[in-house]
């Protein structure tokens, strides 16, 4: 875990170099952001002089923590910054650092980004909704985006991410989880028949983008990322992230009204269980990140035991329910 | 009767919580401070309920052995498709038998035979039970997640 005290001054010696100071770059005390769970993210403001010159800037650091939700910090950089050159709001990069010697773990640099990740009101909400879905329509291989994996058919897209999210659960586990090998089998026969290949943000909806006077400012957390369907980010939007705001159903409604997307119940009750199975799988990666003492905080407890287990009971309630219909095999 | 030597786990476990709840966080205002805080109070009644149950799988393992043993006894040809079970005594004991029990749900998500019908009425509610009773364990740790530990013993 980062220690941000002894993390003060060696990154004040890390920005002296990069934004080549008159003398030592001035940090303050780092402002611990408030939202996820996958990243250690920081506000750190800043004050030095450059050729006389008296300069204050604000920088977003974002740290990994010990192979947290099977992230990769070179990926999500190289991701990143190729979804900002093809016009998709999100934070400028400045610096990244793969060694861990420097500060602790591997972390990067973003440009500040001036707003608010709270709750939006719905006006904002919808003007995001409008931006993901155009964001699902970026020519992903013009765009050349430098993925973790590039399927070749919408089928295939869906096995890699299936056998992603299981190789990060098979990374995390103490033993083996009956329940998660099911629900993993359970996704591969019953894909949707209908599948689209797009860039999916993987994390969305309110708490992952800054939005400010009704504009978004920037969708932030891409460590989830890849090529897949659209409905795996209508239904994380809809199901887990947003139900704070509103129920599921309301959402699936405005998703509608706004994009002229229609989930059929089928589709909507498969892409509920995929997106059940992939935080089951990433939140055991906190398991083995707080047994290793890579990260020993609480929520690292929580997620890895009672989170992922409270999602692995959902997916079993909900492929309970498809036994008692007749088999379409 | 034995006199105690020291204070009991429990005894520390307590004061560490009531120490968070009432002397640390009324003077935290750091607002992830004050989180990790809630959900350490958490993490602390979780650590008393796991010192006092069974921290081993041993039970469970033996849970799940018993209705393979059984399943094999009425479905022989499921020990040669799906694996032969370890030996009680084998170092990767619940390992193996927690693989084979991945091994027969997966079985019946693909055939529909009296195999599968035994497995879904058998092996599958068993593992849905073991799953509550730990999810259950650790409920203290999700009431306080969110960073509100509740009351002290609630």
């Amino acid at each position: 875990m980062l220690n941000i005290e002894n993390a003060r001054p060696l990154l004040a010696q890390y920005l002296s170099a990069h934004l080549g100071s008159d003398g030592i770059v001035e940090v303050e005390p780092f402002e611990r952001i408030t939202i996820g769970h996958s990243r250690g993210m920081h506000r750190i403001n800043v004050h030095y002089t450059k050729d006389g010159e008296e300069i204050r800037k604000s920088f977003a650091l974002r740290a990994e923590q010990g192979g947290m939700f099977g992230g990769d910090t070179l990926i999500e950089v190289r991701l990143q910054r190729a979804v900002r050159n093809a016009g998709i709001p999100a934070a400028r990069i400045r610096w990244v650092e793969l060694d861990a010697n420097v500060l602790g773990e591997p972390f990067f640099i973003m440009d500040w980004v001036e707003g608010s990740s709270g709750p939006p009101d719905m006006a904002t909400m919808e003007r995001y909704i409008l931006e993901l879905h155009e964001m699902h329509q970026l020519d992903w291989r013009k765009a050349e985006l430098p993925l973790r994996t590039t399927p070749s058919t919408p089928l295939h897209a869906m096995h890699q991410q299936i056998d992603h999210w299981l190789s990060v659960h098979h990374w995390g586990r103490p033993r083996p989880s009956p329940l998660i090998e099911e629900a993993a089998t359970w996704l591969k026969i019953n894909a949707p028949k209908n599948l689209r290949m797009c860039l999916v943000h993987g994390d969305p909806g309110p708490a992952n983008f800054i939005h400010k006077d009704g504009s978004v400012q920037a969708f932030t957390d891409w460590e989830f990322s890849h090529i897949g369907d659209p409905n795996e980010d209508w239904l994380f939007l809809s199901a887990m992230r947003g139900r704070a705001l509103k129920e599921p159903s309301e959402w699936r409604h405005l998703i509608q009204q706004i994009t002229d997307t229609e989930i059929t119940d089928s589709d909507w009750f498969y892409w509920d269980i995929y997106n059940h199975f992939k935080g089951s799988c990433a939140n055991t990666s906190a398991l083995r990140v707080f047994t290793s003492g890579a990260n020993m905080a609480p929520n690292m407890a929580a997620i890895g035991t009672g989170l992922h287990m409270s999602m692995l009971q959902r997916i079993s309630q909900m492929i309970g329910e498809t036994y008692n219909q007749p088999k379409t095999k | 009767m034995s006199e105690l030597k020291r204070p009991t786990l429990d005894e520390v476990l307590v004061g560490s919580i009531d120490t968070i709840q009432n002397m640390l966080l009324p003077n935290l205002h750091d607002t992830w401070a004050r989180t990790a805080a809630g959900q350490l109070i958490g993490m602390l009644r979780y650590g008393r309920a796991l010192a006092s149950g069974d921290e081993s799988v041993d039970s469970e393992v033996a849970e799940l052995r018993t209705v393979i043993t059984n399943l094999y006894a009425a479905h022989p040809h499921l020990e040669s498709s799906v694996g032969e079970l370890p030996s009680s005594n084998s170092e990767n004991e619940a390992f193996i038998i927690l693989d084979l029990s991945s091994n027969l749900l997966n079985y019946a998500l693909k055939e529909t035979d009296k195999a599968t019908e035994m497995i879904l009425s058998d092996l599958r509610p068993l593992l849905v039970s073991h799953l509550e009773a730990s999810l259950a364990e650790t409920s203290p740790m999700l009431m306080s997640f969110g960073g509100d530990p509740g009351d002290a013993e609630h």
